[in-house]
């Protein structure tokens, strides 16, 4: 099993064989032989209708969103809390996050969702509708998000109401579209 | 930047031996203030006054280590320092008497207090701030008070050592120590003996850490030399004991080891006074052939500490072939081998404690899959159970299995028991310091008071006991600054002159209460209602109770002291250990008698991580509430509540206390005045205590679960509303600061025992909730922490 085969066992938890793998969440897994060692791997999915992505090297896996319970007095991006694995882990929805659009409450029915857990110790899953892909990015594919007079990060001229872009540094094109790539560090440091 | 688990490592160790020498100094005060030395400890039971000394001389000098690869040269330094003025009370330099121990006691809290400003500043980055570079320069000075003590200079030691039978060569090889210990022993009358055992290399470390361990259980083993070895596959040794006993016992105790026993003094002063003479000049000779030696391997740019050097006789062994570093107590340069003191050398063999230090959330992990493992085995008895029923299994085979599952489910229960006995710690350090603390300050202010500890023993969690010190000491200064009187005052009241402050902790249930109590003038309570209509606390024209008059001591700025002096009466302090308490689950409570003293409860849950909780549901959600927290849970009927508009009261043991929505109090919507649409007269079932939760849940069980709608289009609506005349809201009844408050719930559901889950770094930042519970089903209960959830909205209450 090559690296990128690996990368998708990772992210669905199980040891299937790659080829099966396609079949489950629509993940293409990119040709092998184009393999780069010094490319970077990120997740491609998408939440609501926007694009986002994180490094694979920051996951721990991808599982079916149980229930979602809700947590008060959390920052926006934190729709609530579930158990995976034993574990209790947070619930990020990042299209919430610099969105301009109103919290969405949960509820019991429709969180049929997928979950990537992330790295670390924060305790953290990023809440997604699809997983879309797992690509692997050239050094030269890779932008860092310039930033306005004030320090805020834009994509695509704009700072406010991108959903995702005050948890991303970087971002790529992906059919024609720019997708911020979400860093765990900022993710980590979410704070109301 | 030093790795952060590494940095973890350091501090956790430092933490405990900062521990084990605050004890070690403490039980060394008590000897000198008893001025009783119970002797060797294999005698007695009881540990003598030299071997605390040496263990806290063992434990500053590991602590200096740890502070140095911490990168702490400055605290390393004052350890240093620290470590010399030890070396002198083992040498026999400084004698033991209370006014040092009460010193070296000092100068350990401050290098602790210092240490862990500096670990702080390690880790979270910044300036040094005022307080810190004030409390150096303070043990700086201590420091230099300490060495500037005169020093006994010991005459006699080379003489009494002339008296035992050891060659030149062996005499020049004892470290100071060493040579303190023999005259010591000899003035005490012990008998010495040296004990020659040969043990092959693979087996030295065991085979010599048994016969250290007998011997040291039967005198004290002065040092280990090198002997004669009958091939190169073994090593000769030879060990210098001095005890109470026959050769032919000793004899007998050590023949498994195939060891010889001889009796080597002691002799007569002439011949050894001799030997000694010769080894002085042999040892300055030695020495500079030495110096020699190390100054060319440095100029060689080779290290100086290279293990690679052969033993030789008459050489030094090392326990671990480690160099000594250049400061090491037997004077010895690093890079040379030597055997270390005979005690020295157990300690190289044997790590400090039989412990080894765990990550607090690593046991809140395993405590976590434990609790994971016995839901599903309550899950696995109850498919267990009914295959049994549907299948042909005789009457035998289903009692076994019946057995079986609820074996391991007990077994399970035990399991998660323990888990959180790990965090367990007890109160003993925390009270020790503040039994000094105390007497420091009343030192200090020049009254006389006697501190009683009870209750050292208790065991809490770690992370209460870590936060519950604050509270104590702030307590103990108020009953020291403005309880406990001068004594010229006490004894005009007929009061003995030295006051009585008791510090005390007993369980109860789940929860620790630590009382404080002082037999001091007592609060006044018309000057507490004087000094609150003062500042505003209060509006005039109220009646209010005792209990309620001293409980206004908590309120933000309050402070009837007359002065503000050093240690309080600046009204800031008792409103923040509240806080702290709440914080904590827990609450303080105040009994006075004016003339006659006080007494501060600090009631705290024993752990944090698994409690007893009640589950309620709201909002389609569930959450679990300590029982702790819980005062009464009641049922109320929409007749029963008062009010239409502004403020929504119930009537609650003959008081009116607010009614509030718990999805309001969570933000999810609701409102926190319940309606009065229902006409119905229900009377409220008053159940008092946690005794009455199971005849509760029985009931909630059997009615009120499905009458309530919700109106999600309207957030601030209330969202139980009673559709029915006869419908009553389940309610509890909680205490927040001074005040009782009403929450209703959309349900109860029952009480159980819970493993509380961390949320991690950012669920640590949100108010209001402690953790999480997993329940039947993948749901997710939070763990609600009440005192913090009505801090949040107590404003709009």
């Amino acid at each position: 099993m090559d690296k990128l085969e690996n990368l998708f066992s990772l992210l669905t938890g199980t040891k299937q064989p790659a080829s099966e793998h396609s079949s489950l969440q629509g993940i293409q897994p990119p040709d092998s032989s184009q393999y780069d060692p010094n490319s970077v791997s990120v997740v491609l999915f998408s939440i609501g209708r926007r694009a986002l992505a994180i490094a694979v090297e920051n996951t721990e896996g991808v599982v079916d969103c149980p229930h979602i319970s809700p947590l008060p007095s959390a920052p926006d991006a934190i729709v609530g809390v579930v158990s995976v694995r034993g574990r209790i882990t947070l619930v990020l929805d990042a299209s919430l996050e610099g969105a301009l659009q109103g919290s969405r409450e949960p509820s019991r029915e429709s969180w049929k969702r997928r979950l990537i857990l992330l790295r670390g110790d924060a305790q953290l899953g990023l809440l997604a509708d699809q997983i879309q892909t797992v690509l692997s990015l050239g050094a030269d594919e890779t932008r860092q998000l310039p930033e306005n007079r004030s320090g805020k990060r834009l994509l695509g001229g704009i700072s406010g109401g991108v959903p995702g872009i005050r948890l991303a540094r970087s971002y790529f094109k992906h059919g024609g579209r720019k997708v911020p790539i979400l860093d765990l560090g900022l993710l980590s440091e979410l704070s109301n | 930047m030093m790795d952060k688990a590494l940095l973890g490592d350091y501090l956790s160790e430092s933490e405990q031996l900062l521990d084990t020498l605050s004890a070690d100094l403490d039980v060394l005060m008590n000897r000198a203030k008893s001025g009783r030395d119970p002797g060797p400890s294999h005698k007695t039971g009881a540990e003598s006054v030299i071997e605390i000394v040496n263990r806290v001389f063992r434990t500053v000098h590991s602590l200096k280590g740890l502070m140095g690869m911490m990168g702490l040269a400055e605290m390393q330094s004052f350890a240093h320092r620290f470590e010399s003025t030890l070396d002198d009370l083992r040498l026999g330099k400084l004698k033991l008497n209370p006014e040092l121990a009460r010193t070296l006691q000092e100068v350990a809290e401050n290098i602790s207090g210092l240490f862990g400003s500096e670990a702080r500043r390690l880790t979270a980055g910044g300036d040094r701030q005022g307080r810190v570079e004030r409390e150096l320069v303070r043990l700086r000075r201590m420091l230099d008070d300490m060495a500037a003590l005169p020093r006994v200079l010991t005459v006699k030691g080379p003489r009494s050592l002339a008296s035992l039978r050891l060659s030149a060569e062996e005499v020049k090889l004892l470290t100071p120590y060493e040579r303190h210990r023999i005259t010591e022993n000899l003035i005490a009358g012990k008998v010495f003996f040296e004990i020659r055992v040969q043990f092959q290399v693979g087996e030295l470390d065991s085979r010599y850490r048994t016969i250290a361990s007998m011997l040291g259980d039967r005198g004290e083993l002065i040092t280990t030399l090198p002997g004669r070895s009958a091939n190169p596959q073994s090593i000769g040794l030879k060990v210098i004991l001095a005890a109470d006993m026959r050769e032919g016992e000793l004899e007998g105790l050590v023949r498994p080891f195939s060891a010889a026993v001889a009796r080597i003094g002691p002799s007569s002063w002439r011949r050894a006074g001799a030997v000694l003479k010769s080894a002085g000049r042999r040892k300055k000779e030695i020495g500079k052939r030495t110096e020699a030696q190390v100054a060319k391997l440095r100029a060689n740019g080779s290290d100086a500490a290279s293990s690679d050097t052969p033993t030789k006789r008459g050489a030094r062994l090392t326990a671990d072939h480690k160099p000594l570093p250049e400061d090491s107590d037997d004077g010895q340069l690093g890079g040379v081998q030597t055997v270390l003191p005979a005690s020295m050398s157990q300690d190289a063999f044997q790590s400090l404690s039989q412990s080894v230090r765990v990550d607090l959330s690593h046991i809140d992990e395993v405590s976590g899959l434990a609790h994971e493992l016995y839901i599903e085995v309550e899950r696995l008895s109850s498919m267990a159970g009914r295959i049994m029923q549907s299948s042909e299994c005789g009457p035998k085979e289903r009692f076994d299995l019946k057995q079986s599952s609820r074996r391991i489910e007990r077994q399970f229960l035990e399991l998660e028991e323990r888990l959180v006995e790990f965090r367990m710690v007890s109160l003993a350090q925390t009270f020790s310091k503040a039994g000094r603390l105390t007497e420091r300050l009343a030192r200090d202010l020049g009254k006389k008071v006697n501190v009683v500890l009870a209750g050292r023993g208790t065991q809490i969690d770690k992370m209460i006991v870590d936060r519950i010190g604050g509270p104590i000491y702030h307590v103990l200064r108020n009953a020291v600054d403005h309880g406990v009187e001068p004594a010229a005052e006490r004894l005009r009241a007929g009061k003995p002159e030295v006051a009585l402050i008791a510090i005390e902790a007993a369980l109860e249930g789940t929860r620790a209460t630590i009382s404080i109590s002082d037999d001091g003038r007592g609060i006044d309570p018309d000057q507490v209602l004087e000094r609150a209509l003062a500042i505003g606390a209060i509006a005039g024209g109220e009646e209010w109770s005792k209990e309620e008059v001293l409980r206004l001591i908590f309120r933000p700025g309050f402070s009837t002291a007359s002065q503000v002096s050093a240690v309080s009466g600046r009204g800031v302090g008792l409103d923040d250990v509240e806080r702290v308490m709440y914080d904590l689950g827990g609450e303080i409570r105040v009994l006075s008698e004016k003339g006659r003293g006080s007494r501060f409860e600090l009631s705290v849950p024993t752990t944090l991580v698994m409690i007893s909780a009640f589950i309620v549901g709201a909002a389609d959600w569930r959450y679990a509430i300590n029982v702790g927290q819980i005062v009464e849970l009641i049922y109320v009927g929409a007749a029963d509540i008062i009010g239409t508009d502004g403020k929504r009261t119930i009537r609650w043991r003959g008081s009116s206390v607010p009614l509030v929505e718990l999805g309001y109090l969570l933000g999810l919507g609701g409102a926190r005045r319940l309606t009065t649409e229902s006409r119905a007269r229900e009377r409220v079932t008053r159940l008092t205590g946690l005794t009455a939760v199971a005849s509760t849940i029985e009931q909630a069980s059997d009615s009120n679960r499905s009458e309530w709608v919700h109106r999600q289009s309207d957030r601030s609506a209330p969202r139980y509303l009673p559709r029915k005349p006869d419908t009553r809201v389940p309610a509890f009844i909680t205490r927040f600061a001074d005040r009782f408050i009403a929450v209703a719930v959309e349900r109860f559901d029952d009480q159980r025992e819970i493993i509380v889950k961390s949320l991690g770094p950012i669920g640590k930042k949100m108010r209001g909730i402690a953790g999480a519970v997993d329940l039947e089903g993948g749901e997710v209960a939070l763990v609600l922490d009440l005192p913090g959830l009505l801090m949040m909205r107590s404003i709009r209450l």
